[in-house]
């Protein structure tokens, strides 16, 4: 059986003059912003005046990493269209004739390997210059490092190995030096001569962040993903709402063929229909988006679309039983709930990555699905209340408490959600101003007495929209 | 590169045309040039010097001369100073020079060795320039050669390099766009806040190119726009590296 490769770095005597990463883009031709090597620039320290002298605690070390063609590369996992290929000896290769550019994969990986090439619309990675290995040639990185700090080897074998060092595949991700994450459980193929400055408690800084880091999309770039999760929640959160608000009328006779018939399932399509073409519109080669359900084995991505096209399906068919033959089977419209609840699930599935910290908590699922069932509820009430008014139809003042309560209680809950984020101040608290306007409008509404206000509920769902779109794009921003 | 020539190429091909190829090439090609050098290096200081087919044959690249024995400093005039005088007026090891007295500038040439403050300086007193900038030679360029090489400028971007000391009384962080200048010249670049600066002291990597923006100010990186024009005193060298500055966020009034 073949050994598996690693890189070896000894950070004791790199002297950070980043031949590894101009070798490396030189050979794959690498565009401005894609690193599939680089340096990290790691220094702490501070300085202390004596008399008319100055005493320093300074310290510095440089960090080189690649793709580290991990024991369990998490990027191969979560590929929704499975285009990566993990070899015998180890190497993590991605075949970009079957990547979609959905990016995924780059969220997945702590370690930043996978990158977007914009100009080619897929993504990219390190592929330990195999071509080079075939040759019995060193990757480009390693043949070009100056003070031979940088080497590669097969991962096992003793004698490639024979001087003490770090190998991270064996050590527990909590013990990794800085900047590695320490939350990994990838086992990355890299060995390590660590720098002394790597053990100390003090206070650490990577100064060239900015530059080595795969550029991070902005919040405009991610806007198909907040208009696909936030489009796709109200969709099935406003099915969920049409079910108990609107579907007791449609046995009705008189009202059977009325617009309170079809408006609240196309208003629901309608959002289905323009989250899937959002999501559409994100990807880099669109061409590729037919591979998508290859990967449903381990990809929550792979499920997602699965369930969002299942969900399309059974909202399809319902929509048709009640427009066509004006019937609604308690079945049909039970399991396309069901599957509706599946879809906002691995919605939330698909961002609970090991990689990001932030994300990978219950409050993602919580949070997400909070948001189908407020943005689903306050859309179907608008719709609810301005046709029953055309109709003629009254609300009772019961009623009426319990879909304002409902509400008011999903906000509450989604503060509730919010307490941990913290990081963009300004926007926090714009979303809290929100989340608090929209409860103080339902909290003079609520009264059971016939003189409530109901246009109030469309500045009501506004105003959950907005702090919905706040709260996401928050989200979105807490990756890194 | 497909018929593309070497420096060396065009310049012979231009002599040749100007009638003087002989006496430009010596009747060497390049490889033929590093052979007539090596084989002087052989003959002149190096006798155990590898030939050039051993360096090709072994794939050598660089040699290193055997250290064979601990190497002394003037082993010979400090075995027999009588009979191996050193290059001076005395032959001895001067402390005192006559040569520096007689210059009759004692306060920029002392004729013994002493630290003399420079016109520009730190340590004098009211300087509207509180700041030294230094311009180190940056693994980005050659000097100015490879300023405009975008991967060599995504692996060192230019920055004034500020320790944060110096950069939190002036509002400064890391990252910020700042204006460096004196009396002589502005420039504005992202700073980068970094310990690994002495405080007191900005470093703007020397080499890069001038790109004045309306006003005049420098938004290129070129450190020269700060340099004055003052010589060392006694070899008239360039004092690019005696340069004081004041910092400020850029932007700010």
């Amino acid at each position: 059986m073949t050994t598996p490769y690693a890189f070896y770095f000894d950070a004791t005597f790199c002297s950070g003059c980043k031949a590894c990463q101009a070798a490396c883009k030189d050979k794959n031709n690498l565009p401005l912003g894609v690193l599939w090597r680089r340096v990290y620039e790691v220094s702490g320290g501070t300085w202390q005046k004596n008399g008319d002298a100055w005493n320093n605690t300074v310290f510095a070390y440089n960090l080189s990493v690649s793709c580290n063609h991990c024991v369990h590369p998490k990027c191969a996992g979560v590929c929704p269209v499975d285009a990566y290929v993990v070899h015998e000896d180890g190497i993590v290769v991605l075949d970009s004739t079957k990547c979609v550019g959905c990016g995924y994969c780059a969220w997945a990986c702590p370690y930043g390997a996978p990158q977007y090439n914009a100009d080619a619309g897929h993504m990219t990675k390190c592929d330990f210059c195999i071509d080079n290995l075939e040759q019995g040639l060193p990757p480009a990185c390693v043949a070009a490092c100056p003070l031979r700090v940088l080497d590669y080897g097969e991962a096992r074998t003793e004698q490639a190995w024979a001087t003490p060092q770090l190998k991270l595949w064996e050590t527990p991700a909590e013990t990794h030096p800085y900047p590695l994450p320490n939350y990994s459980h990838t086992q990355p193929r890299l060995a390590l001569q660590p720098h002394a400055a790597m053990n100390t408690v003090e206070q650490k800084s990577v100064a060239n962040l900015e530059e080595i880091q795969p550029r991070s999309p902005s919040a405009w770039e991610e806007a198909p993903l907040m208009l696909f999760t936030l489009l796709g929640q109200m969709a099935v959160g406003g099915f969920w709402a049409m079910l108990w608000m609107f579907s007791p009328l449609w046995i009705i006779a008189e009202y059977g063929t009325t617009r309170l018939r079809w408006l609240p399932t196309l208003l629901i399509g309608f959002c289905l229909g323009t989250a899937t073409l959002a999501s559409f519109a994100h990807l880099g080669t669109k061409k590729n988006a037919w591979r998508v359900l290859a990967h449903l084995s381990h990809s929550w991505l792979s499920r997602e679309i699965l369930l969002t096209g299942l969900f399309g399906l059974g909202w399809l068919l319902t929509s048709l039983e009640s427009l066509i033959w004006h019937r609604a089977s308690v079945i049909g419209l039970g399991v396309t709930a069901t599957l509706g609840l599946g879809l906002v699930y691995s919605m939330a599935q698909v961002y609970r990555l090991p990689a990001v910290p932030v994300w990978n908590t219950w409050r993602t699922n919580a949070g997400f699905m909070v948001s189908a069932l407020l943005l689903g509820h306050s859309l179907m009430t608008v719709l609810f209340v301005f046709e029953s008014n055309i109709i003629g139809i009254q609300l009772s003042a019961i009623q009426w408490t319990m879909v304002e309560r409902g509400i008011l209680i999903l906000l509450l809950a989604q503060l509730v959600l919010m307490r941990k984020q913290i990081s963009q101040p300004i926007h926090y608290h714009i979303r809290m101003g929100l989340i608090l306007s929209g409860m103080v409008l339902i909290a003079v509404n609520i009264s059971p007495s016939t003189s409530h206000a109901l246009w109030l509920t469309f500045p009501i769902f506004l105003i959950i929209v907005l702090e919905e779109g706040v709260g996401r794009w928050l989200f979105y921003q807490s990756r890194t | 590169m497909g018929d593309s020539k070497s420096d060396y190429q065009i310049c012979a091909e231009l002599a040749e045309r100007l009638g003087i190829g002989e006496a430009f090439t010596e009747g060497r090609d390049e490889k033929g040039w590093v052979e007539y050098c090596l084989n002087e290096f052989r003959r002149l200081r190096f006798p155990e010097l590898p030939t050039l087919n051993e360096f090709i044959e072994k794939n050598l690249g660089a040699w290193t001369r055997p250290a064979v024995k601990p190497e002394i400093a003037f082993e010979d005039f400090r075995r027999d100073p009588e009979k191996h005088p050193l290059q001076t007026p005395s032959g001895k090891i001067e402390i005192f020079s006559k040569q520096l007295f007689d210059l009759g500038k004692p306060e920029e040439i002392p004729p013994v060795p002493k630290y003399i403050q420079e016109w520009e300086s730190p340590f004098t007193t009211d300087n509207p320039y509180p700041l030294q900038a230094i311009g180190h030679h940056t693994l980005h360029r050659v000097h100015s050669t490879h300023a405009n090489n975008d991967w060599l400028e995504e692996a060192f971007p230019q920055r004034v390099f500020i320790n944060p000391l110096d950069a939190a009384p002036r509002g400064i962080q890391d990252g910020d766009e700042v204006k460096v200048y004196n009396g002589r010249g502005a420039l504005i670049l992202p700073c980068r806040l970094t310990p690994r600066i002495l405080p007191g002291v900005v470093d703007i990597p020397q080499g890069d190119w001038y790109e004045p923006d309306e006003n005049g100010v420098d938004r290129g990186g070129c450190v020269n726009v700060l340099t004055s024009q003052h010589w060392t005193p006694f070899a008239y060298g360039t004092t690019q590296h005696t340069i004081m500055v004041q910092v400020e966020k850029a932007g700010a009034a």
